[in-house]
């Protein structure tokens, strides 16, 4: 049988072991994006706001 | 300096919002649980930041101002389709219901649906610390709140994650297997 009582962790608060854990695998699920090419959308979008930008500000030498 | 010139530098830094688009793509998976919805998110960002650069003050922390921006257009849509979002908690949990691999790595799709189950105080401040290496005090500028309460929001998150994804707290570290089996066995009303 196991005991459940072994260490009375206070309500809320996750041993940092298991908090290390969990930023782990955290920072796992969220390194892939950050790795990945953006997308055509977006790159789209931002090609769009340079090219609006060039023509408003056209009088600059 | 001329407005000309003015204009011609705040041009130049807004390019830096570029280098941290990959992180808000992150964060705005991490906040929706959605990539189609997290790139919607991201585009209506960049729109936002590039078009109000002007209120952005130069030497301040540009990251965070982004994710602010990221943060806020996200909690109004949500407030908007707050009726939508009372979802199927009972549902989502009940697919939670496998322990972590032996080497303790959790299934990502578990992960990202524990996630969901977070009220969004938690979920934000669990990605930007926990996540994304945000430091305290630069999550709680980002959140608007002060850094005390980013640390109790990362806890409280941590913790119910921690139970959802059935990451014994009291002694799954020491007997991982056996304890997290223990657990599993036990109903929620004998604990």
């Amino acid at each position: 049988m196991v005991s459940m009582t072994g260490k009375n962790k206070s309500r809320g608060a996750v041993p940092p072991d298991v908090a290390q854990q969990i930023d782990a695998n955290l920072k796992r699920l969220y390194s892939e994006t950050a790795s990945e090419e953006l997308p055509k959308a977006l790159s789209d979008l931002l090609t769009a706001l340079r090219e609006q930008e060039n023509s408003n500000g056209s009088d600059k030498a | 300096m001329s407005a000309k010139d003015l204009r011609a530098a705040s041009a130049d830094a807004r390019e830096d919002i570029v280098t941290h688009l990959p992180a808000l793509r992150a964060f705005a998976r991490g906040l929706t649980g959605d990539h189609a919805a997290a790139d919607d998110l991201v585009q209506e960002t960049v729109l936002k930041a590039w078009s109000k650069f002007h209120l952005y003050k130069e030497g301040t922390n540009l990251r965070a101002w982004l994710f602010t921006i990221l943060r806020n257009t996200f909690l109004s849509v949500m407030r908007k389709r707050a009726r939508e979002v009372s979802d199927s908690d009972g549902a989502i949990a009940a697919r939670l219901s496998s322990k972590p691999d032996h080497d303790g790595r959790l299934a990502m799709q578990e992960l990202n649906d524990a996630l969901r189950q977070l009220p969004v105080a938690q979920r934000e401040a669990v990605l930007l610390v926990g996540a994304l290496g945000f430091s305290v005090e630069e999550a709680a500028e980002t959140c608007g709140c002060a850094p005390g309460t980013i640390k109790s929001r990362a806890n409280r998150g941590r913790a119910t994650l921690a139970k959802l994804l059935h990451m014994d707290t009291e002694d799954a570290m020491e007997d991982s297997d056996a304890s997290v089996a223990a657990v599993m066995a036990l109903s929620p009303d004998s604990l």
